[in-house]
């Protein structure tokens, strides 16, 4: 295991700002069409006031920020859970981090818990999370 | 085939399988989307991406539905130009007067039939008049 990986790291932060665009571009290349991402009339008129960004979107993110700090580790043993607790809406710039947590033997493998979460300009908490990434020993 | 409601999921029921060939096209349009740099692997949520339409193309949601939350579980790389069938059924159903919850596992594989990944979908979903 690298000796970059201990306890109480900070995984390198993503910024991305969110953009009625790149929510369309989303819509598009995953084909979900919710008005409630993409119809800035029908969103309007809901209690979310406005189009909001898809979960997955920002999931994309995280799983990002993931994949820069342990590589093929992540998407060959990755484990993510996360809770959407406040909407992305264009215009935010989204704030992407996570920590090294603790890390655990088991057997042959080291598991690597990583609390993550991401976060608007407002610092308002849009999501909050957990992963684990196995590693060989 | 007409697509079903949320009156007419119950715990159990499986979606039908969907398969999709994963190519540079589709895998270019989706980083595109996301803002990420190019890779050698498909990036894990474009698969996962690709398996939750699988399952919302064959389910009506109400608008104002909202994903409240997710699990994922990676298994392998997956390599550009793969074919994928994602399989997924409902494992919850909840009626409440204010809200309605479904619950949906997702499962994906490869050409091999070996999983690649797995995960758990939380939707959340206004209440209809039924529920009333």
């Amino acid at each position: 295991m690298s000796n970059d990986i201990y306890e109480g790291k900070s995984l390198p932060h993503l910024s991305k700002t969110i953009t009625q665009q790149k929510i369309n571009l989303y819509a598009e290349a995953s084909g979900d069409f919710n008005p409630i991402h993409i119809d800035e009339s029908f969103a309007a008129q809901t209690p979310l006031g406005g189009t909001i960004a898809h979960g997955m979107l920002i999931l994309a993110y995280v799983s990002e920020l993931m994949t820069q700090a342990f590589g093929l580790n992540w998407i060959s043993g990755g484990r993510l859970s996360i809770r959407f607790k406040a909407p992305a809406r264009p215009s935010d710039t989204i704030t992407i981090s996570g920590t090294i947590d603790t890390i655990e033997k088991e057997n042959e493998c080291t598991n690597v818990n990583c609390s993550l979460s991401c976060s608007n300009q407002k610092d308002e908490t849009i999501v909050t999370g957990s992963a684990v990434v196995k590693l060989d020993s | 085939m007409s697509n079903l409601s949320f009156a007419e999921l119950s715990p159990g029921y499986e979606f039908p399988s969907f398969t999709y060939e994963l190519d540079n096209a589709i895998i270019n349009k989706y980083l595109k989307a996301v803002d990420s740099p190019v890779c050698e692997h498909i990036p894990p949520l474009a698969i996962a991406a690709y398996a939750m339409n699988s399952m919302t193309q064959s389910i009506t949601l109400p608008p104002g539905s909202i994903h409240a939350s997710q699990e994922f579980e990676f298994l392998q790389p997956v390599p550009i130009g793969a074919k994928i069938t994602c399989r997924a059924k409902v494992v919850r159903k909840l009626v409440r007067s204010s809200m309605n919850m479904l619950v949906l596992d997702v499962s994906v594989f490869n050409e091999k039939d070996e999983k690649v990944q797995s995960g758990k979908t939380t939707i959340v979903l206004p209440a209809s008049r039924e529920n009333e």
